[in-house]
């Protein structure tokens, strides 16, 4: 178990400030450096010392700063400040992006008001993610957990864009030219949505693996959503087999000398199926700055698209299918919950306090006791049964905040959550008897009922 | 000393000082302002796009008693994008030369760079380049 820092504790001259998230392999806080300024700080629950990997991922986290320090990437990336051991447990500090917005949450941001942000800062984001991952790959990194969340926009009023663009969590990102600490041992992380092919069928990611991912982000950013917009996961990987995005439209007119057609083709190759037809992100920059030159067609090209086309119509038809599928399957598996649910749940007593722990428990006896800030997601809440996989990798946050404690839903997710069997649309406050569940609103189904009470 | 790089007032990007275009949006680094300022008078005049000059901006802008040298429309400065540069350009039927540091220009004309003198033949109505930024 990792020990959870208090606020003002004192970490091998850092000053814990507060605890900003729990994931699945370390715990993330803002704290003060002795000169007091802000840093982001992060205490590694994994790799443990115990593990074979654990020294050469030490080495691999001071070469990745190296390599980032050294080259032109450096303005893309957040800085890494250093790392050190205490406690037996490996530490790592990096810049704090203050008065900044993940690229999720521009996208939040825009579903609502799409005007919010122009056509014109979004090409430039565009160019300023790709031109930055094209400087990642220069430096024989491939990032491989490329999402929304992980690119960051420092406010910048100074700037057309508006914003300062920094791509982040890189610690398990690895090199082109040597295999990973972590290789043997553990498999690449990856973001249901946002995974390659490679992720998803156990290949090790390469460049390749990221522009498939710049891919699904330039969809959203300069066309029209997210290519595959899936439920459940299992339906990316046919899809992607069968290279079923539609083509791009994009929102706006490229700046020239950029095409329109160019960038649309070459964005819509982001997403080949196979790794060597997918172009460089140097191409993919290339084409959003009109500098892009096409190779010239085969012959053989114009029958191969029909070929493709044909194969997108049946693979949608088949989708429709399963999606019907599903849906049956989703009111069998509620059907069952309930009739395995205990016939009186504890009712909740006025006024009763949850902290300092509180417990979550599923209609089966399952339970899971928490004291600090957790991130519920499909791995975390597997241990409550097979409807976890409805979850995504960050369904809902469960915090404290003085004797309180609340519950807050996670953006993009395809699944609700539900309080009280009712939508939770933000941070409530939670009392005894609660339940918390995963489901649709519109249809009134849910799964994974967890019966909120204290220790 | 002139700096190693410039920010491209667009992304935000560091780009080397050479480079004529920012590395990641391609937005021209090309100076916003060009002050031109009579040698003879040390009046100024202040562009931010393409203008002609002739007799009558020397005679009044500039005040300059050497106006008569001009033609009617002597030359042109142009913001010229797909150079990314100011360029002076003379323009047709001027009877004396054009000159860019004491070199008469062609047809094409020469980019404008800070602290270069544009002249009517080599020694009339010399006019200082100055770039501003902002």
């Amino acid at each position: 178990m990792v020990r959870i820092y208090d606020p003002k504790e004192r970490v091998q001259g850092y000053t814990i400030d507060e605890l900003i998230t729990t994931g699945n392999n370390s715990v993330a806080y803002s704290a003060r450096s002795a000169t007091g300024e802000k840093v982001f700080f992060k205490l590694y629950q994994s790799p443990s010392v115990r593990v074979p990997w654990y020294k050469p991922f030490v080495q691999h986290q001071a070469e990745l700063k190296k390599r980032i320090e050294a080259g032109p990437c450096r303005q893309f990336c957040y800085k890494f400040l250093g790392g050190f051991e205490h406690e037996r447990k490996f530490h790592q500090v990096f810049e704090f992006l203050d008065r900044s917005h993940s690229l999720a949450q521009i996208f939040d941001k825009i579903r609502v008001r799409p005007s919010a942000v122009s056509w014109e800062q979004r090409e430039l984001m565009a160019k300023v993610l790709v031109a930055g991952i094209n400087q990642i790959h220069g430096a024989r990194i491939v990032h491989a957990d490329l999402k929304p969340d992980n690119v960051m926009l420092i406010e910048d009023s100074s700037i057309g864009m508006k914003y300062r663009l920094k791509i982040i969590d890189m610690d398990f990102s690895f090199f082109t030219d040597k295999k990973a600490p972590w290789d043997g041992h553990e498999g690449y992380f990856g973001t249901p949505g946002y995974m390659s092919p490679e992720h998803m069928t156990n290949v090790v990611p390469s460049p390749a693996s990221d522009v498939f991912t710049l891919g699904i982000m330039l969809y959203q950013l300069l066309a029209q959503g997210h290519p595959y917009p899936y439920d459940e996961a299992e339906k990316y990987l046919p899809a992607y087999r069968a290279h079923a995005a539609a083509p791009p439209k994009l929102l706006g007119v490229p700046k020239a000398p950029a095409r329109g057609d160019v960038i649309g083709d070459v964005l819509h190759r982001c997403l080949h199926p196979d790794p060597t037809q997918r172009p460089t992100a140097a191409d993919l920059h290339k084409a959003l700055t009109g500098d892009y030159v096409p190779p010239p067609e085969d012959p053989g090209a114009a029958s191969r698209r029909a070929e493709e086309e044909r194969t997108r119509a049946e693979e949608a038809e088949r989708r429709k299918k399963e999606d019907v599928e599903r849906s049956r399957e989703v009111i069998r598996l509620a059907d069952d919950m309930k009739k395995r649910a205990e016939p009186d749940p504890p009712k909740p007593k006025d006024g009763e306090k949850l902290a300092p722990r509180l417990v979550l428990t599923a209609a089966d006896g399952t339970s899971q006791s928490i004291g600090a800030r957790v991130v519920f997601g499909r791995v975390v809440l597997a241990k409550f049964g097979d409807a976890a996989r409805y979850a995504t990798n960050e369904q809902f946050v469960i915090d404290r905040t003085g004797d309180e404690w609340f519950v807050e839903p996670c953006p993009n997710t395809p699944n609700d959550t539900m309080l009280n069997g009712a939508l939770l649309v933000s941070r409530s406050k939670l009392a005894a008897g609660d339940t918390v569940s995963i489901g649709k609103a519109a249809s009134k189904k849910t799964v994974l009922e967890l019966t909120v009470r204290a220790e | 000393m002139a700096p190693a790089t410039w920010t491209c007032p667009q992304d935000g990007t560091e780009n080397p000082a050479a480079e004529r275009r920012c590395l990641v949006c391609r937005h021209p680094n090309l100076p916003r302002v060009v002050v031109l300022r009579a040698a003879a008078t040390g009046k100024e005049a202040v562009l931010t796009e393409s203008v002609k000059f002739g007799r009558a901006v020397f005679a009044h802008r500039f005040a300059d008693p050497d106006a008569v040298f001009a033609a009617e429309l002597q030359f042109e400065i142009v913001r010229d994008e797909a150079r990314v540069a100011w360029v002076v350009r003379p323009l047709p039927g001027a009877v004396n030369p054009t000159c860019y540091n004491g070199t008469p220009i062609g047809p094409a004309g020469v980019e404008l760079a800070d602290g270069g003198v544009i002249s009517v033949s080599r020694s009339k109505l010399r006019l200082q380049v100055r770039f501003k930024k902002n």
